[in-house]
């Protein structure tokens, strides 16, 4: 059934529009950035480094730029389905509702999706940069080509394969990006830790 | 063996953030504060766009969502 202008101008009123997306992945961008360093400060320690990392630059920025705009798109076009969804339950439920039902119903629709939704794309986003930046890491490092996924004991057949997997190759690294699935708490480690001078280990150009 | 070993709720979303070290943890945190200002900042635009509109505007919509119902 096609919507009415009424649910159609509000879907417009609250929608995300291009002039927010490119808001949103300076936002993201900001934030990837702080997860890069974070890992390559984690790295170095692990290599017994104290080097500061470098911020992310040339293709390592122009990478998370791409990253932060795929999400950020991706965050507006749900949203704005989210929203179109949403209005139309309100008017299901009400079909006389007046303006002041409308914003209070979705201030505390927008609320209480925030509590989940918002964690989740973090957690989402945060993961996505690490796997990012610890590929990097190996690549520039030239770490020697065995790694493990590591974290909690795994619960779904996605990870409890690749833990089963054991010791893998680069390659296989690549193959299976993490997060594997959504609210995965794995990551890829190095399963031997090399001996690499500190003032020679790769920690951003 | 090694579902026996797990936790069945450690894939669960405030269980993954929990677990993560405190620096990460802080990320993102900050990560959805971020997310959740953009997104209340959104729907308040919303609300006082919808405020604005004019009364006999608005009640011309609903008459006529209504009547094409």
């Amino acid at each position: 059934m096609a919507l009415s202008k009424l649910l159609q101008i509000m879907g417009l009123l609250y929608r995300m529009e291009t002039s927010d997306v490119v808001q949103l992945e300076a936002q993201i961008l900001e934030r990837e950035k702080v997860a890069w360093r974070l890992v390559l400060s984690e790295q170095a320690a692990k290599y017994r480094c104290t080097r500061l990392p470098t911020d992310p630059r040339k293709s390592d920025l122009t990478e998370l730029k791409r990253m932060a705009h795929q999400d950020a798109v991706s965050i507006a076009q749900t949203w704005n389905n989210d929203v179109e969804r949403q209005l139309q339950r309100l008017y299901d439920m009400n079909h006389r509702g007046n303006r002041s039902y409308y914003i209070s119903n979705m201030e505390a629709w927008a609320r209480a999706r925030a509590v989940w939704k918002d964690a989740q794309i973090a957690l989402q986003t945060e993961h996505a940069t690490r796997y990012y930046t610890r590929l990097r890491f190996f690549q520039m490092n030239t770490i020697r080509p065995h790694f493990k996924l590591v974290g909690p004991p795994p619960v779904c057949s996605l990870c409890i394969e690749q833990f089963a997997a054991g010791i893998v190759d680069y390659q296989h690294v690549v193959k299976f990006a993490t997060p594997l699935h959504i609210n995965c708490p794995h990551e890829w480690a190095e399963a031997v830790v090399d001996i690499i001078p500190c003032d020679e280990l790769w920690l951003g150009e | 063996m090694l579902l026996a070993a797990a936790n069945v709720d450690s894939e669960s979303l405030e269980v993954v953030i929990a677990t993560l070290d405190d620096e990460r943890k802080k990320n993102v945190r900050e990560t959805q504060q971020t997310l959740t200002r953009f997104t209340t900042s959104i729907t308040q635009r919303g609300s006082a766009n919808l405020m604005a509109m004019d009364e006999a505007e608005w009640q011309r919509l609903v008459d006529e969502a209504e009547a094409g119902r």
